[in-house]
């Protein structure tokens, strides 16, 4: 079973995040605050952590930092009510890997946990399925129905981070920040050529298709 | 910007300096001549005459320059030191008069047209913060008093299933309502930490439209809404703090008041030296009596709750607009949707 360890300082909050985590499917441990949540993990395994950021003791920052100096891998997601972009810079630079911002929709908070759980998952493995589809990353090869799919290294890179987070839309300035680095000549027609050649190439894939979101970027949606 | 580089050898200064000079000289050479005609060969009395006419030269010039500088230099600093003594105050309403109306124009006129410049933003900043907080401390405690009101009802053990969960619906409506006022509380006192005046940097507009309607996303898909963006490459210079206020509101307005199914069109354009941002939807669209009312719940102080409320998130778009300098407005018409339109100078960086 997936445990999760709830670190949030509101009862009622932290019982109903709980409650929810566990009418799905999962394995909650709640804590009322940082201190109690760094015992808690250091004494028990945990697939996930979701914290809170301002709670007495030890604070968000400090116990994902923590966290992240023992464990490089397992998925944080940060519930706060801080949504502005100083503090989101200052959590991803703790090591966090995804926010929900209070007030938040109880569907939302289940979708971003299944999504970072995939993501761990393939992170762990260094490998991605998606249908007739897999991708090994250390060998930075694709395989559809077992057969070795010719892929460049960029457009392995592009395919592999958009299955990485299904459903996100990638605008591309962003993709091309990541891929292009700054490489000048590239352009947003660049991505819309190396997107319809991915396409192409991956038209016999039963797992995903690679969705225009018009006018701002690509998304994978898993079928 | 006026030419900031003070010549070295400046005509007026020369001037003034050759005639004191030449008259120093001028009265010295009388003075020296009515002396010796008094005094024949004795050296000494001219001496004596000359060091007294010298001292009272000297006296006169000192007395010429202390007037001056008193009507060049101390009374312009004088009126400055007590302009910014009343700003610190938190008197943002100085404004100074220039000393200089015709011609010549010095340094103590500029950092007098700066200050005024400065309270006159300052202003606008401070009446827009304060206007809200005062409406808004107002629309806190309703849908407060809407919570407590309902939540007491539905423990209430006799009433039906049906008004049980017509109740569970307006207090999820209020929360929301709550929350994104709440929002925007907290939006615009992080500006107000963050600088006195608005902060003017180059701004990719459609980059950051990209970014404020992929915070969205998740939603849109859950409501299963048609997304189209057309966006083209504008870079403005403004405030990206201030617009981001702007951009967050009309989206999530926009994904809240269509229904499921329904579409919402973002559009950003060059129009005529503007950058011209359009929000569209299909939702419930707004009467015209409503739309002439929509961006100023601030002054009207609209007490009406049965109206969907979107926590005064409009009438601070509108205030934020107009302190970036630009235009907002709706076109609407019900049951059809709306289409909000922004329109922002691109402006230039300010040189330094």
């Amino acid at each position: 079973m997936v445990r999760i360890l709830v670190a949030e300082d509101d009862k009622a909050l932290n019982r109903f995040v709980c409650s929810m985590l566990t009418q799905n499917g999962y394995e909650a441990v709640p804590c009322e605050n940082g201190a109690e949540a760094l015992s808690e993990f250091q004494s028990k395994q945990f697939d996930m952590v979701i914290s809170d950021i301002m709670m007495p003791l030890v604070d968000g920052f400090a116990l994902a930092r923590e966290i992240r100096s023992t464990n490089k891998h397992i998925p944080i997601l940060f519930m706060t009510a801080l949504d502005d972009k100083p503090s989101q810079q200052r959590g991803f630079d703790a090591g966090v890997d995804d926010y929900v911002v209070k007030p938040f929709d109880a569907d939302i908070l289940l979708l971003r946990v299944r999504a970072l759980l995939r993501r761990a998952n393939i992170e762990q493995s260094r490998e991605l399925v998606a249908g007739n589809l897999r991708m090994n990353k250390d060998e930075h090869t694709a395989y559809l129905n077992g057969e070795e799919l010719p892929l460049t290294v960029r457009e392995f890179d592009l395919l592999f981070q958009l299955l990485s987070y299904p459903k996100r839309t990638f605008t591309r300035a962003r993709l091309m920040d990541e891929f292009w680095n700054y490489d000048s000549s590239a352009t947003s027609r660049t991505v819309d050529v190396y997107m319809s050649k991915l396409r192409e190439k991956t038209a016999a894939c039963d797992g995903f298709e690679i969705v225009t979101v018009h006018g701002l970027g690509y998304k994978a949606v898993l079928k | 910007m006026k030419n900031r580089t003070k010549h070295i050898l400046s005509l007026s200064g020369y001037l003034v300096l050759f005639l004191t000079v030449a008259a120093i000289i001028t009265v010295a050479i009388f003075v020296y001549a009515a002396a010796e005609e008094r005094f024949g060969d004795n050296k000494g009395m001219i001496a004596l005459v000359m060091l007294i006419a010298v001292f009272f030269l000297a006296l006169v010039c000192t007395l010429i320059d202390g007037i001056r500088r008193k009507t060049m230099i101390d009374r312009p600093v004088e009126k400055i030191l007590e302009a910014t003594e009343r700003i610190t105050a938190g008197d943002f309403s100085v404004r100074i008069a220039t000393d200089h109306p015709y011609g010549r124009y010095n340094e103590f006129d500029r950092i007098i047209e700066d200050l005024n410049r400065m309270t006159a933003e300052l202003s606008k900043t401070e009446v827009l913060r304060s206007d809200f907080v005062s409406n808004v401390s107002h629309e806190l405690k309703t849908p407060l008093a809407i919570i407590e009101n309902y939540s007491t009802a539905i423990r209430d053990a006799e009433i039906d299933r049906e008004t049980r969960e017509r109740y569970a619906d307006v207090l999820i409506a209020t929360a929301k309502r709550l929350s994104s006022l709440v929002t925007n509380i907290l939006k615009l006192n992080r500006l107000e930490n963050q600088q006195i005046r608005t902060e003017q940097t180059s701004v990719r507009l459609d980059e950051m439209l990209s970014d404020a309607i992929l915070q969205f996303e998740d939603r849109i898909e859950e409501k299963k809404l048609e997304l189209d963006c057309d966006l083209d490459e504008i870079t403005i210079v403004s405030d990206p703090n201030y617009l981001e206020i702007v951009w967050n509101n009309l989206i999530s307005n926009a994904v809240k008041f269509t229904d499921a199914g329904g579409s919402i069109r973002v559009s950003l354009k060059e129009e005529q030296g503007a950058a011209v941002v359009r929000v569209s939807d299909t939702g419930c669209g707004i009467s015209k009596e409503t739309g002439e009312h929509i961006f100023d719940k601030f002054y009207q102080g609209d007490t009406s709750h049965a109206q969907e409320g979107n926590g005064l998130g409009l009438a601070l778009v509108k205030k934020v607009i107009d302190v970036l300098g630009g235009e907002i407005s709706v076109e609407s018409e019900v049951g059809k949707g709306s289409t909000f339109l922004v329109r922002l100078r691109e402006g230039k960086r300010r040189e330094k």
